[in-house]
């Protein structure tokens, strides 16, 4: 079988596939030559370290025609580099004889751009590296070319012509060359110069890293932030990683976002715009942070639109990380007020890397706002005099569901239970009681807080013994208990309350209600793996004066029927979904009070 | 949409894990006590996925179960595709529990696969299903032929990502001992070239089984570290934190050993699968085993109260925390046993002692 054939390449497809696809849109045509001209620097300054590199764009409007001009004084290429270097796709200049890195480019299709909006490209090229006559190479969409060599040599470098292809000649006006220009190459490190009509003009500004940030004060860093991001941040960090040779600014958004939400950071690389949505460039804790940075390191992606994900910037992340923690510790010990406000903004962020990094525990953890029965508080006021002391014992539920069923209670007894049910706050208690071992911190249950209810007195307990016993029975078909003890407010009559594998039992039988022979059973073996620490709890409040009145009513059956109308009104309290037992009882108890009433 | 939904999306938009399920099931709560049936299968739907993900799949299964009975009684409830990829992340996880029976998963799988016919599809997603079930109860070589079945068949719309094919077929190597061949297939996943959402997260918690039995000390703790760093924070993976568990035994690392049993311990006590727990607690009993050997005296260890070899003043015995859990861990193989039909649970205890390097 002879294997001398060479695939077809259908040239136009290609491109359509690489706009459609791979590049953001027709504009990355002007990143791409730009990055081709400062990259034929780049080459030019390694053979010539004096070298000054320009790259000159020239727009060219007439009535029948719109044309670009990119022209570079780099290192030019020589008859055999055009035809190896322009003719063949993913070839690029920039993998033989110097380091990658150097360059922006890598791929060998960053010219290929250009037929994005221009059905022909012509190059006209003199090799800084040997003498001689210039070349030229005219290449069309439908992927034939040619090239001859010109009677004369002209001064090293590279020019591309571009002729707006019908459809795309907005891309070719000059408001929207310059648009574009500055947009990917303002902060470029040489000077790139606009000619529209005979004037030119400089695209060049100096980028806020230029000099590690040291030479901008904290409010011009801001204002640039703003200009970039459209939004007031709240603070500017200087950032940078060695091992990325990264360096930028951070900004602290002044608004709370969601730890889903995407980073969007505007990336330069070796100072050429990549993406203004790049993801991933700093730790998933930071995602209140939003960064404008250059990298002379990183590696794009073929789209360049993002970085690999590699072992350089997983690194590259941590340093960044480093920065952030190091503004945060030094807010710690120098601007309080200021930590404050960001922790009142920030405090998920700052919790999740809290729960990652023990020395920021220790410095934070005192400072953290906790959701409580009581309200907002941080462990360093709840350990204070003022407020319990050092030496009280903190209790938190974990599940933000028992929390819901407790809080009012807890609350209105002067009782401080933390919510734990919050993304990272259990953890964070957990680690509280490892890290200060002599505090009695402890995960407690919703029913466990019935505990610390008032107990009746002897006498009391016979006042109430024969509703409770009653209640008992009549609710042990819903697999709930019941209990008198005294707690306030005093007008709520009961308390329902369920641990955590109650209320799973009360969905599993949910299910159960409408599943056939073989998931019922599936359901019953699954929820004995999670097993059921006990019934659910009706806690009758002895200080409340319906439940007074009620014990002293004598008549069993009026008991049974207000006994199970209030199970159900704690359940509907609890916005728990009644199951089809309880829903009958509140179609016959309510029926049955009326009745009763109206036998009255 | 009402107010109280629109605020309870405002907050779980904010959310992730537990709390994140909390909101659902107040959600679901609220749409239940509304009667609204489309958007209680909805959140119940959301719910089930979250909480798998999320490392609750008993959570999962109760709320998929429902979600099956409406969508029987009602059809236009839910896309039958979507239904069936739930179905088969249930079936996925059905067997880590030693209580539900032999039969019940023989069921399950067969009443999906009677769903997929019925939409026309191949048997090659059922006999995946087959072959993934026999292997986690321990049938080997009959898994090893369903396997060989679905691979010669063409992939469909229902089928798992390549990455997770290849994932099985790693595992089901791994577990038959044929070690090379694991390592082999596993290549394009070990150079990072073929992932997914799960993959190499699972697959490495096999890997580094086979890359201990082989003796490649470096590239097994390489990839046991580089595991445990992808992994670390998600309840799900508990089991495979096991499996990289036992390299950090094998090479003695007491400080590594010591935070990975104080951290992941507490998963333990509010977790239901019991095939997590089981991997989980063969290799703290491990650890401890190695520690007792190492340094036998008694040692300060965090504990959870909810355990039943839990002291106050937190000071233990190392040789006597070895004990119970290689009891603990004694218990859950029993039950599997008994519920499979063999003693591949056995075989898998002795297994990762060799790997521990304990005789």
């Amino acid at each position: 079988m002879s294997l001398g054939q060479n695939f077809q390449v259908n040239l136009s497809g290609v491109i359509r596939l690489l706009s459609d696809h791979l590049y953001g849109g027709p504009e990355v045509y002007a990143r791409e030559l730009l990055q081709n001209g400062v990259d034929a620097i780049t080459a030019r300054r390694l053979l010539d370290p004096t070298h000054h590199g320009t790259i000159r764009v020239e727009v060219v409007e007439s009535e029948d025609a719109k044309t670009i001009l990119v022209e570079d004084n780099g290192i030019g290429l020589t008859e055999s580099e055009v035809h190896q270097f322009l003719a063949t796709i993913g070839q690029s200049s920039k993998s033989g004889d110097f380091s990658r890195d150097d360059f922006i480019g890598q791929f060998g299709i960053g010219l290929l751009s250009a037929f994005v909006v221009s059905d022909e490209i012509t190059v006209i090229t003199q090799s800084a590296r040997e003498p001689g006559a210039a070349v030229e190479w005219k290449g069309r969409v439908d992927g034939t070319y040619a090239v001859r060599l010109l009677d004369q040599s002209l001064s090293p470098g590279t020019r591309v012509y571009l002729r707006a292809k019908e459809g795309k000649e907005e891309f070719f006006t000059a408001e929207k060359v310059k648009g574009l220009l500055c947009h990917y190459g303002h902060h470029l490190p040489h000077e790139i110069q606009l000619e529209i009509d005979g004037n030119v003009e400089s695209i060049n500004e100096d980028a806020p890293w230029s000099d590690g940030g040291l030479s901008r004060s904290n409010q011009e860093l801001l204002d640039y932030g703003k200009e970039v991001f459209g939004i007031d941040f709240l603070d500017a960090i200087p950032i940078a990683s060695e091992t990325g040779r990264v360096s930028g600014v951070a900004y602290v958004l002044p608004f709370s976002v969601s730890p889903a939400s995407r980073q969007s950071h505007r990336v330069y690389l070796k100072q050429m715009l990549l993406s203004e949505s790049v993801d991933g460039m700093v730790p998933d804790w930071a995602f209140f942070i939003r960064c404008v940075v250059n990298s002379d390191r990183l590696r794009p992606n073929a789209a360049r639109e993002a970085f690999y994900e590699d072992d350089l910037l997983e690194q590259t992340r941590a340093e960044i990380g480093q920065c952030l923690k190091t503004y945060l510790t030094g807010l710690a010990e120098n601007h309080r007020a200021k930590l404050d406000r960001i922790i009142r903004l920030h405090y998920l962020p700052i919790k999740a890397l809290a729960v990652e990094d023990e020395e920021f525990f220790r410095l934070f953890i005192q400072w953290l706002p906790f959701e409580t029965s009581i309200g907002s508080i941080t462990l360093d006021e709840y350990f204070s005099e003022e407020h319990f002391g050092p030496e009280a014992t903190l209790r938190y539920v974990r599940d933000l569901d028992q929390f819901r069923q407790i809080a009012s209670v807890a609350g209105a007894q002067g009782l401080c239970v933390f919510n734990g049910g919050y993304t990272y706050d259990a953890d964070l208690l957990d680690l509280v009681a490892e890290e200060f071992p002599s505090r009695d911190i402890r995960a407690i249950d919703a029913t466990d807080l019935v505990q610390n209810f008032e107990e009746l007195t002897f006498e009391e307990q016979q006042d109430a013994f024969d509703l409770v016993k009653l209640a008992d029975l009549v609710l042990q078909k819903y697999k709930c208990s019941a209990e008198a003890r005294k707690f306030d407010p005093a007008e709520l009559p009961t308390l329902y309350t369920a641990s955590e594998s109650a209320t799973f039992m009360r969905s599993v039988e949910q299910s159960q209600e409408d599943a056939d022979e073989l998931w019922g059973g599936i359901l019953n073996n699954v929820a004995s793996a999670v097993g059921n620490d006990g019934y659910a709890q009706l806690v009758l409040n002895y200080r409340n004066p319906l439940i007074r009145r009620l014990i002293r009513i004598d008549d069993e059956k009026l008991h049974k029927r207000i006994i199970e109308i209030l199970y159900l009104q704690s359940l509907l309290l609890g916005h728990y979904p009644l199951s089809s037992s309880e829903r009958t009882i509140l179609g016959d108890g309510l029926l049955g009070l009326i009745e009763y009433f109206l036998g009255e | 949409m009402s107010s109280d939904y629109s605020e309870l999306y405002e907050r779980l938009y904010q959310s992730d894990g537990r709390e994140e399920l909390a909101i659902y099931e107040e959600l679901i709560r609220l749409a239940d006590s509304n009667k609204d049936l489309p958007t209680a299968y909805d959140f119940r739907s959301a719910y089930c996925s979250r909480a798998c993900e999320e490392g609750f799949p008993e959570k999962g299964i109760v709320a998929f179960s429902w979600c099956l009975a409406q969508y029987d009684k009602d059809p236009s409830l839910d896309d039958p595709y979507n239904l069936i990829w739930q179905y088969k992340v249930m079936l996925e996880l059905i067997p880590i529990f030693e209580t539900v029976t032999r039969d019940q998963i023989i069921k399950m799988q067969e009443d999906m696969a009677k769903r997929l016919a019925w939409m026309g599809e191949t048997e090659r997603t059922a006999h995946y299903y087959r072959s993934w079930n026999l292997m986690r109860m321990g049938d080997y070589e009959k898994a090893a032929e369903f396997q060989e079945t679905y691979l010669g068949m063409t992939r469909t719309g229902m089928s798992d990502c390549d990455a997770c094919e290849r994932d099985r077929q790693v595992e089901l190597l791994v577990r038959m001992h044929r070690d090379e061949e694991a390592l082999q297939k596993g290549k394009t996943i070990m150079e990072g070239k073929m992932y997914c959402g799960e993959v190499p997260e699972f697959t490495n918690g096999h890997l580094v089984k086979a890359l201990a039995r082989l003796g490649k000390e470096e590239e097994a703790t390489k990839r046991a570290t580089k595991g445990y760093e992808l992994i670390r924070r998600e309840r799900k993976y508990l089991g495979t934190i096991g499996d990289l568990m036992l390299i950090t035994v094998r090479n003695r690392d007491f400080n590594l050993g010591m935070r990975q049993v104080t951290k992941h311990l507490p998963w333990v006590v509010d977790s239901a699968a019991g095939e997590l727990k089981y991997r989980f607690l063969n290799a703290v009993a491990l650890f401890f085993e190695a520690l007792s050997k190492d340094k036998p005296r008694t040692t300060k260890v965090r504990i959870p109260r909810e355990l039943a070899c839990y002291r106050k003043g937190d000071s233990y015995d190392m040789g006597e925390l070895a004990a119970w859990f290689a009891e603990e861990t004694r218990r859950y193989a029993d039950r599997f046993n008994q519920r499979n039909g063999n003693s591949r649970y056995d075989e898998m205890i002795r297994d990762n002692r060799e790997i521990a390097a304990l005789d």
